[in-house]
């Protein structure tokens, strides 16, 4: 457009063929999107910082009836009756994207760093035998060496920490400062959650033609931007895919609109019996908080 | 000056890039840091940018590995429908679909196989306007918008 000769315009037009007032107004709305886009931007960091100042990662134990006062006026309120049959506890956990996981992993520490029945010894051994084994699984679908390292080796460390403590495990209050040290710190707990987001990602693709057919993406594309990546919500396949890694199970009770509450586990088959470790979670629209008896 | 985070990872990737990448050459432009390098490398053969010496910077802080490098072309900067004149570059994983996962190598691959497919050297639509605004701003604070999936 560019080659066309001056001489042909009328009007005094640039070189796109517009008048005057036509690139002022350009402008003028090129400046209002700018200006618009850097409010949103603003204001995504401002939330983001809001949620990171008033929530604690894991907050304190809350009873069933504190939490539910929470959802007063709300078409769910009524469900936490009768999750307040089997559950007295909660504690919540912030609104970042890795509310799955870390509730699981606060509970599957805590269960194995408080537990030292026969059973949960068992229980820890084949867990620990898994993740030692977790470093070449990973390396076997896709994940280099310099990356699973650091991550490998902390989680190994924090897993095996778990068995002999330096601290007193009857003692409550040393049990949640423990847990917080490791769980809610932004730098070693990020590596931790991430850690299992990774062996998620390599458990469904060692195992994709079980899962292909779950899953809109292809699965590769899919474990890049909906598991590994940071802060991406946990769906469903993928608790499955931890549950069925690491051989453990989990209960996640679902608040209803109709006032009841539904409860589904992974496995489908896992006995609640106490017998070994059962991961319990309320989940609540787009969000999981840790239950507890 | 202290150390970032990922210090360590930082390390051993830029002993793999030195030993295992040789097309690709690092230099620090400041002794005294390793968090901030460049890669200079030839656009691949057999593409548009085939003779070209194509620079990247990266740079590191303490949020790597869980969010990407910030990472801008240098030098002469490449004209490509997703390469802004100030060398901000639109590629999905340097922002919302960055892993930890992903490497520096990964990355230097990824813009190579960007450019590779591009079949017309045009630069992006809205490169003036984008340029004058995104001036003294980092290429992380932009909300980008990924047009297609070589973006």
């Amino acid at each position: 457009m560019s080659e066309a000769p001056t001489s042909t315009q009328p009007d005094k037009k640039d070189d796109l063929g517009l008048t005057p007032e036509e690139i002022e107004e350009n402008k003028k709305a090129q400046q209002e999107l700018e200006a618009h886009n850097e409010a949103v931007t603003k204001q995504m960091e401002d939330l983001k910082n809001a949620v990171r100042k008033d929530m604690p990662f894991v907050s304190k134990y809350l009873t069933l009836d504190e939490y539910k006062l929470k959802w007063e006026g709300n078409k769910f309120y009524d469900s936490f009756d009768s999750i307040m049959t089997k559950f007295s506890k909660v504690r919540e956990l912030r609104r970042d994207g890795n509310c799955f996981y870390r509730a699981i992993l606060w509970q599957i520490f805590e269960y194995f760093l408080v537990n030292k029945s026969e059973h949960a010894l068992v229980e820890y051994d084949k867990i620990l035998k898994k993740i030692e084994g977790a470093k070449q699984d990973l390396m076997d679908n896709g994940y280099d060496e310099v990356v699973v390292d650091m991550f490998h080796d902390q989680f190994l460390e924090e897993f095996k920490g778990l068995s002999e403590p330096k601290i007193d495990v009857t003692d409550d209050e040393a049990v949640e400062k423990y847990l917080e040290e490791r769980l809610c710190d932004e730098s070693l707990a990020s590596y931790l959650i991430t850690y299992i987001r990774f062996i998620i990602s390599a458990y469904l693709k060692a195992n994709r033609e079980m899962y292909q057919p779950f899953i809109e993406l292809d699965m590769d594309t899919y474990c890049q931007i909906r598991v590994d990546a940071v802060e991406q919500e946990a769906e469903e396949i993928c608790i499955i895919g931890l549950m069925n890694y690491l051989d453990l199970a989990v209960e996640i009770i679902q608040v209803q609109p109709d006032g009841l509450a539904y409860t589904s586990k992974i496995p489908e088959d896992a006995v609640d019996d106490e017998s070994r470790f059962i991961g319990r979670l309320l989940f609540t629209p787009g969000h999981y908080d840790s239950l507890h008896i | 000056m202290s150390k970032i985070k990922g210090h360590k990872r930082l390390v051993k990737e830029i002993k793999d890039l030195q030993e295992n990448y040789e097309e690709f050459k690092i230099h620090f432009p400041d002794p005294d840091t390793l968090y901030l390098f460049n890669a200079v490398f030839d656009g691949a053969e057999g593409s548009l940018y085939e003779g070209e010496t194509l620079e990247l910077q990266f740079k590191f802080d303490d949020t790597f590995p869980f969010e990407a490098p910030e990472v801008i072309f240098v030098g002469d900067i490449p004209t490509h429908p997703h390469v802004y004149s100030n060398g901000y570059i639109c590629l999905s994983i340097l922002y919302d679909h960055w892993t930890p996962a992903l490497r520096v190598s990964s990355i230097i691959l990824s813009i190579l196989s960007m450019l590779s497919s591009c079949e017309e050297k045009v630069g992006p639509e809205n490169d003036g306007s984008f340029s004058r605004y995104a001036k003294g701003k980092s290429p992380k604070s932009f909300n980008w918008v990924f047009e297609d999936d070589k973006c």
